[in-house]
């Protein structure tokens, strides 16, 4: 466990708003309406930094600095605002900034999370918004698009381990019987397998089922230590470990193009720092952009050996009831994936779960969870480690 | 014309593209049951005259080897250039991997535009101004919808690589000869999409007559007659122009047969009758005469005396045009429509 | 992207030039600055075999800004004769007729406009090969 001379650094207060079609707010407002649901539950409303995720403000509603003109409209002075920018992982990039920031000691209390805007961008503007973590060169030249490189892994995956296709859809089945339940969640209904996969393809053989939507979300998480989160008698979970890393951007150019290393690096770096192993784990939320996305995800952390990860997804191990629950609100394909502020979300679901606050979602005795996020496909993932006191 | 120093053609590509129309898919749109040919072809949304052009030159290039750094001029011709303003020529040279130390430049006179360009580049290699040059004939043709030219407006061209006889050619330019007049039988305006013609008047005022009165010159004048050639090629607007004028001119069906390309891929202006001389070179023996009689409505045209060498067996484009040709597949049209920009999304 | 940086990239995109590690001999396209298989950052550009095959490939739907003109297109993971592994758009194919080990070769097409009147900026697609 990271510990400096100041304490222990926690999250000790979350903001979210459901996962939406928001056509009345701008990216700000969404921003603020997830900050003020924050204060609300901690009575916390000054802080000495704001981290604020976000992949597309710039590119669509053309709104830079948005850490900027959020303090502003929160009426914060003298505080360090900063935009964090990391594709789909902004978010929880932006919450590491923060654990960091107040491991440092420069900062006591800090704001963190992400926001998106989605519903801003017309659909083709949006597809090539969302690829734009891809090389531009490769994204103009040949088209390439965010999910080019999933479906490309999704056919060499099947080739190489012989799977069908329908247990790696199966995931989205599974989200979507969680989101059914959260609140916050943009699906909240159940689907049928056959719905998934004889719904109409998007990148061939990924089908619209595989993939998850990009909508408007905004959700915060309140970074201190441990001994300042007691002095304001916050409920809090410890962050017991975190790590990332970054893998070759060029899909083609990896070693092993099955695996996402940069997720299989941040998790080793996670768990050594919490000094913990996957048996320990309650829970699980993986950045399951794709079906094939979080079957590696779950592989690449070292839940399940390479290729076997979509059987145990289909025998109900990761159900809510299951042994080991994963994406317990629906993950980004049910729950929603707001971009730059979709890790942001995993986090806040990860503390909910951890608090005993997930309401019909709660996964029974949850302790210990791991969070993770990532850029594309996996150009860079993060990944977290939470704990109960 | 006959050049002091002996030129002639080092290396050829044709290319046409992969989609064609039945001329009876255009028919029952518009109620017509009558076509003046079968098939024509027409660019892919991706493809440009650019885009043709880059193929022929390439395979022109591939297929004789030719010596990239000693080519120092293209010229593109062409009546349906990408850009009003903006030189097609220099993107092939980045683009073949030419070098920058090269003339560039467009040519336009309607569909001889492209021979227009292969005399300039004779001239230039004849003089000793330059090395090699290629030149080239390329069109995406478009035809008003429901017009006559709407069933024969085609997309193809072909490329000549041209050097001096020292250099080893597989065709010898002999002579040739340019009538010009001022005969407006078809034309285009700036800014206009489609080109108008004034239909009949576009045969025996424009086509025959300058076709007529060029290749009995380079006769007159060189001394040919018709039997001294085993093939020729005309400027091919329809399947019955070219033969029609074969005919008058004195020369057999077996003459014309191998470059006649009309009735399957239409009229691809420009390239028109450079895309028949190259499926001519492609079954053409060393010692075979050609005549190439190209046609520019405005009105002009451009005959020219090949002898062709031993050197045809070892440059000979690969594929060969009419490969090309029968890789070719159908579209409706509608497909066509769409490609060719006619709607938009 | 602007007309500035695609006539930037207009070699690379027009030629296949890609870059061959002096050291170890791995070739990398587009251009790197440092090899990633022995760390050497002696680069030399070179020219990449027009042809290969297709090893994977996926059909794009969900049709991106740029590219959005007409119906899907294909995007291949190909493998050049000389073993480069590279991405490329495939075109003039049926889209139901692509299968793995497709003999494909490159040829130079449109690949967007910036608007009706802007630039035609052009580069390398693959189709079938015309003939082997």
């Amino acid at each position: 466990m990271e510990v400096s001379l100041l304490g222990i650094p926690v999250i000790a207060g979350y903001g979210v708003i459901p996962i939406r079609e928001y056509w009345d707010k701008d990216v700000v407002s969404l921003a603020i309406n997830a900050v003020q649901n924050l204060v609300k539950s901690t009575g916390l409303k000054d802080f000495d930094a704001i981290y604020v995720g976000n992949m597309l403000s710039k590119y669509y509603e053309e709104q830079a600095s948005i850490s900027v003109h959020l303090a502003d409209e929160l009426g914060l002075e003298d505080v360090y605002a900063l935009d964090v920018e990391c594709g789909d992982a902004s978010g929880a990039y932006a919450v590491l900034e923060a654990i960091k920031d107040v491991l440092s000691g420069e900062s006591k209390i800090v704001l963190a999370g992400g926001v998106e805007k989605s519903t801003d961008e017309l659909p083709h503007r949006l597809y090539r918004g969302i690829s734009l973590s891809e090389d531009i060169f490769l994204v103009d030249y040949i088209g390439l698009t965010n999910l080019v490189n999933h479906a490309i892994a999704l056919k060499m995956y099947i080739r190489r381990y012989n799977v069908d296709k329908a247990d790696i859809t199966y995931l989205s089945v599974l989200d979507h019987e969680n989101a059914s339940k959260a609140r916050h969640a943009y699906f909240r209904f159940p689907i049928k397998l056959d719905t998934a996969l004889n719904s109409p393809p998007v990148a061939d053989p990924l089908t619209l089922f595989d993939i998850s939507p990009n909508i408007d979300g905004a959700a915060f998480l309140l970074i201190t230590t441990d001994d300042i989160a007691k002095e304001y008698n916050l409920n809090y979970v410890k962050v017991l470990g975190y790590g990332y890393s970054v893998n070759r951007t060029r899909f083609y150019e990896r070693f092993d193009p099955t695996t996402l290393t940069a997720a299989k690096r941040a998790s080793q770096q996670a768990f050594k720092r919490a000094g913990i192993n996957t048996s320990e784990l309650d829970f699980i939320e993986i950045h399951d952009s794709t079906t094939i996305a979080g079957v590696l995800a779950l592989e690449s952390i070292g839940v399940h050996g390479s290729g076997t990860a979509a059987k145990y997804i289909r025998s109900g191990v990761h159900r809510l009831d299951g042994e080991l629950p994963i994406n317990t609100f629906g993950g980004l394909k049910a729950r929603g994936n707001p971009l730059g502020a979709t890790g942001a979300y995993a986090i806040a679901e990860g503390v909910m779960q951890i608090l005993g606050e997930a309401g019909g979602n709660q996964v029974k005795d949850a302790k210990i969870g791991l969070i993770h996020s990532m850029n594309g496909f996996d150009l860079s993932s993060i990944v977290f480690i939470l704990g109960g006191d | 014309m006959k050049p002091v120093n002996g030129v002639g053609i080092y290396g050829y590509g044709a290319y046409v593209p992969r989609y064609y129309i039945e001329n009876e898919a255009i028919g029952s749109i518009w109620g017509r049951i009558t076509y003046p040919i079968k098939n024509k072809s027409f660019p892919s949304f991706d493809e440009d005259t650019i885009t043709i052009a880059y193929e022929a030159a390439r395979i022109a290039i591939e297929s004789s080897n030719a010596p990239k750094d000693r080519i120092h001029a293209v010229f593109i011709g062409t009546e349906s250039k990408p850009y009003a303003v903006k030189p097609s020529g220099t993107v092939l040279v980045d683009a073949l991997g030419l070098s920058n130390k090269i003339l560039s430049a467009d040519y336009e006179f309607a569909c001889k535009a492209g021979t227009e360009a292969m005399e300039t580049v004779f001239g230039l290699v004849a003089s000793k101004m330059i090395d090699m040059g290629i030149a080239i004939g390329a069109d995406t043709a478009q035809g008003r919808p429901g017009d006559e030219l709407e069933y024969t407006a085609a997309a193809g061209g072909a490329a000549y690589i041209i050097s001096s006889v020292e250099d080893g050619v597989l065709a010898v330019l002999e002579a040739s000869y340019s009538y010009v007049s001022d005969t407006p039988d078809f034309w285009r305006r700036s800014g206009e999409k489609y080109p108008r013609h004034l239909y009949r008047f576009t045969g025996e005022p424009a086509y025959f007559n300058h076709i007529i009165n060029s290749v009995n010159g380079l006769f007159e004048e060189y001394g040919y007659k018709p039997s001294d050639f085993k093939y020729a090629v005309f400027h091919q607007p329809n399947a019955k122009f070219p033969q029609r004028v074969a005919s008058k001119l004195g020369f057999t069906k077996d003459q014309i047969a191998p470059g006649l390309l009309s009735p399957v891929i239409g009229n691809t202006y420009s390239g028109s009758s450079l895309v028949g001389f190259a499926a001519t070179l492609d079954v053409a023996k060393p010692g075979d005469k050609i005549l190439l009689a190209s046609f520019g409505s405005g009105a002009g045209s451009d005959a020219f005396a090949f002898e062709v060498t031993e050197l045809i067996e070892e440059r000979r484009a690969k594929p060969p045009i009419r490969d090309i040709i029968s890789r070719m597949v159908p579209r409706d049209y509608a497909t066509y429509v769409v490609y060719r920009g006619k709607i938009w999304r | 992207m602007t007309e500035i940086s695609d006539w930037r990239y207009r070699i690379e995109r027009y030629r296949l030039i890609g870059v061959r590690c002096r050291r170890c001999g791995s070739v990398y396209y587009p251009k790197r600055s440092k090899c990633i298989k022995c760390g050497s950052s002696d680069l030399e550009e070179v020219e990449l075999p027009k042809r290969g095959r297709v090893v994977e490939y996926t059909i794009v739907r969900l049709l991106p800004d740029r590219y959005n003109r007409f119906h899907p297109y294909a995007v291949a993971l190909i493998e050049l004769d000389d073993g480069t592994r590279i991405y490329g758009q495939l075109t003039d194919v049926d889209l139901d007729k692509i299968h793995e080990g497709m003999e494909v070769e490159a040829t130079l097409r449109k690949l967007y406009e910036y608007g009706e009147s802007g630039q035609i900026v052009y580069g390398i697609k693959f189709r079938p090969v015309l003939s082997r």
